[in-house]
């Protein structure tokens, strides 16, 4: 539907779709601009009163009675921004929906008698959070600062980082009715462009009714839906965000979440911190080690403990076997149970410190394992081994730098803890093949998750041990090279 | 080198390693459980014998791949040959995983369990169609861990299970050596092109092979691992425990030392065993299927190809589950038949080649 000649009419749309005057909040306010009436649409508290009132209302209202009385009707709204409306971004549009859009996410229209075109203007001033330290992605080293739920904040901050010509913004909507403001953000020239367009059409081809968070968007993003793994990777940090970009990823930022999504990515994006790119290279290595470690752990020792435990006890020695099948005959319920139930027992401990309100967290998970645990080892519900088992792989959990892969990890963990109970180290061998078979054969937004790994794939020497800067020379693999009838994986 | 020829490239580099290992496997697997009781001892000379098989294959499969493609019924029927033989190296790798469980890590599991559990475990892996591509990245740790376990912990007695060289005497290895080319028939999967390049665009299909030597040297490599691992297990082993030993999944474990069980490397040497094992299983029932895929191109639709597959596979390993390992032993040596025929009819239809 287009905007009308008659401003009344079109006023009266507007009232109606927006509910007004039942919604109280809609501002529809009518003078004199010169020659000719005008009225701006907007909501209140989402715009800033104060710019309306110095950049729009009092230049206009202030203008000679007879300006703008001898020029044609169509080019009154061209008249005004010309020579009374001091605000910048300002677009021109005539269609009803998309100006309700823009009114919706905090815009101003300003319509004029006897034109078919509206101007929408950007002034946004709703209250917002200051930008603050990141949350999930603690560093030692490094820039502290974290997105936050404006989506222009967050592009700014992005900005003042990338400081280059080639960066480009895009915007896109997700959700059916209603709509989420969404922005691309790319190196033109460094991304690919095939990988873009399916990014943005994955976005855009959304056929739900809304899709609010970074995490809703995220899903409408990845390719594999039943997947353990992630297979984009999120941020809270501007800096990361910025080496994404750099590397040849699109950012994706939806507004009224503070993170950005990374794609395409590969497994490596999530073993990462951004601590090691500051740390020097054997530091950054070294916890690198330390960290896959302790992820090797909490993957796999609850598992072998039971495999153990249950098939191969000759791999303990004598006097610890013992001691474990002391512990064990006073215990009721069977081993895998007791693991099973110890395991959940400290994710519970875990979200519900998470969870509690401010810094009872802490004070929650510390006081709730002790006694817990000094209780369940007392009343013979746990042996103690499993108890320094779960403990130990609970603190290699808290090792993986991502937070949505180490909830991957966890349920992983509990199917090598099924596995090893079922079948000892002969059933998680095979269930380690199959998760591997299925990590090979991810994709991120058409490129594979395991690359450059496998296959293999032009790559810096990045992954596990990362080599001096001066070794850092190649783009990332799913980055454009300027190859003549370059394409992106999918196609290969 | 453009984008489009280093990524075709890479699926080649990644076909090539899995069937590399797969032939290593193969070898193995064959060595123990064949040329073993025959040569005893001296097994892993037999296993040579299966050397120039494999770099014959992996050349002539390389010509069949530049060759024009062909349709038709022979070039179907063709496909079928392919797909059944290479279902017949998966039951024959299942059969191996299940006797090495069964006489190492969960010897107290009954075999059909091991047997139904394994099975399920290749049929979702092929499914996922990642094989290929786990094989890749555990090209140098999988047989860097088997050989660097062993080394861990070699047994004190170590060169007494290399005398006598010929093991068994001359006749008995010559037989263990004529068995022994079966083992290349892993290779018939480089018969197939990756899997990725069948959703290849253009520009990718118009990307060359990689030449002969590509092939050959990666089928030569894996063949070489599979002579060394069946060299340290005849090492391994003294030459009166393998003549006493009737078990095949017995003479698959690599012994390191005296005790049965209870080392932690002894363990990890399994399961790096097992692993290997698996992903063979895994590779030729996925080849498998695409073979079939290209005989009977609408058994695609909902995976009935591979159901079916997994099917004939059930059915093989309750036959052995009834029978034992032994008719599994006989028939894997007469795999060179089926192979030695696709081979030579892939050659014939080859015609001109790029």
């Amino acid at each position: 539907m287009t905007l009308l000649a008659s401003l009344s009419r079109n006023l009266d749309v507007f009232r109606s779709r927006l509910n007004a005057p039942v919604n109280e909040d809609v501002i529809v306010r009518r003078f004199i601009s010169g020659a000719f009436e005008s009225a701006i649409v907007a909501i209140d508290g989402m715009v800033s009163a104060k710019d309306i009132d110095e950049n729009i209302l009092k230049p206009c209202m202030d203008l000679p009675h007879d300006a703008g009385g001898d020029i044609p009707e169509e080019e009154r709204i061209a008249f005004l921004m010309k020579n009374a409306v001091s605000i910048l971004p300002v677009k021109t549009k005539d269609n009803v929906d998309e100006i309700l859009a823009d009114v919706l996410s905090g815009q101003c229209a300003l319509l004029c008698e006897g034109c078919t075109l509206a101007c929408v203007m950007d002034v946004r001033g709703f209250e917002k959070r200051t930008i603050g330290k990141p949350e999930v992605e603690h560093v030692v080293l490094g820039p502290h600062e974290s997105f936050t739920e404006s989506i222009r904040t967050n592009i700014t901050l992005l900005r003042r980082i990338v400081q280059r010509e080639e960066l480009v913004t895009e915007f896109v909507s997700a959700g059916g009715k209603m709509k989420t403001r969404c922005a691309l953000l790319y190196l033109r020239g460094t991304a690919e462009e095939a990988l873009i367009e399916r990014i943005r059409a994955r976005i855009e081809g959304c056929t739900y009714d809304f899709a609010l968070t970074s995490g809703e968007v995220e899903q409408l993003i990845e390719d594999s839906p039943l997947a353990l793994i992630p297979s984009t990777i999120r941020t809270e940090r501007p800096d990361r965000a910025a080496s994404f970009l750099a590397e040849g990823q699109i950012v994706v930022l939806t507004d009224g979440s503070p993170a950005a999504i990374g794609a395409p990515a590969t497994i490596f994006h999530h073993l990462h911190t951004p601590d090691d790119a500051s740390m020097r290279w054997q530091y950054g290595t070294y916890l690198r080690i330390v960290r896959l470690i302790g992820m090797l752990i909490h993957v796999f020792l609850p598992g072998i403990y039971l495999a153990v435990l249950r098939f191969h006890p000759e791999l303990l020695s004598p006097m610890l076997l013992t001691s474990v099948y002391e512990t064990s005959s006073r215990i009721p319920i069977p081993a895998y149970t007791e693991a099973l139930l110890m395991t959940l027992a400290f994710d519970l401990i875990n979200e519900a410190g998470l969870r509690a309100p401010g810094t009872m967290g802490n004070a929650l998970g510390i006081v709730s394992g002790l006694i817990l645990g000094e209780s369940a080892v007392s009343a013979d519900i746990a042996s103690p081994l499993l108890l320094i088992v779960v403990a130990a792989s609970g603190l290699g959990g808290f090792c993986v730098p991502s937070y949505a892969l180490s909830i991957g990890l966890k349920i992983v963990q509990l199917l090598f803890l099924t596995a090893g109970a079922a079948g000892g180290l002969f059933a998680m061998a095979l269930l380690l093949v199959f998760l591997l078979c299925a990590a090979g054969a991810m994709r991120s937004v058409g490129s594979p998750l395991t690359a450059p790994v496998t296959p293999p794939r032009r790559a810096n020497p990045d992954f596990l041990v990362r080599l001096p800067m001066k070794f850092q020379k190649a783009r990332a693999f799913f980055a454009n090279r300027h190859d003549a009838g370059s394409t992106p994986d999918e196609d290969t | 080198m453009t984008k489009p020829d280093s990524r075709v490239r890479a699926c080649w580099r990644v076909r090539g390693c899995a069937a590399g290992l797969c032939v290593g496997a193969q070898i193995f697997l064959l060595g123990t459980g064949v040329a073993m009781p025959l040569a005893l001892g001296g097994a892993w000379i037999a296993s040579l014998a299966a050397l120039p098989m494999a770099a014959l294959t992996a050349a002539v499969c390389r010509r069949a791949l530049v060759s024009p493609r062909r349709t038709g019924r022979l070039t179907a029927a063709l496909h079928l040959l392919l797909a059944l033989t290479l279902l017949l190296c998966a039951a024959f790798a299942l059969c191996a995983l299940v006797s090495l469980a069964g006489q190492t890590l969960v010897v107290q599991a009954r075999a059909l369990w091991s047997a139904a559990a394994a099975l399920a475990a290749a049929a979702l892996c092929a499914l996922t169609g990642g094989a290929d591509r786990l094989c890749f990245a555990l090209r140098y740790m999988l047989p860097a861990l088997l050989l660097g376990l062993t080394a861990l912990r070699m047994p004190p007695e170590l060169p007494a299970g290399l005398f006598p060289i010929l093991g068994a005497g001359g006749l008995p290895l010559g037989v263990a050596a004529v068995c022994m080319p079966g083992a290349a028939s892993p290779l018939l999967m480089l018969l197939l092109p990756p899997p990725e390049l069948a959703l290849a665009g253009e520009a990718a299909q118009r990307c060359p092979v990689p030449p002969a030597r590509f092939f050959v040297g990666r089928a030569l490599a894996g063949a070489a691992v599979g002579v060394l691992l069946l060299f340290i297990a005849s090492v391994c082993t003294t030459y009166e425990s393998i003549a006493d030993s009737s078990e095949w999944g017995a003479r698959l474990r690599i012994a390191l030392g005296a005790q049965m069980h209870g080392s932690v490397t002894q363990t990890l040497l399994t399961v790096c065993q097992l692993i290997a094992i698996a992903l063979l299983a895994v590779c030729m029932l996925a080849s498998a299927e695409q073979a079939l895929l290209r005989a009977i191109p609408k058994a695609k639709k909902g995976r009935a190809g591979l159901a079916a597959l997994v099917l004939m596979l059930a059915a093989c390993m309750a036959a052995l589950n009834v029978f034992g390992s032994a008719p599994a032993l006989f028939a894997a040596p007469l795999l060179i038949l089926p192979t030695a025929l696709l081979l030579t009819l892939h050659k014939r239809m080859g015609g001109k080649t790029q």
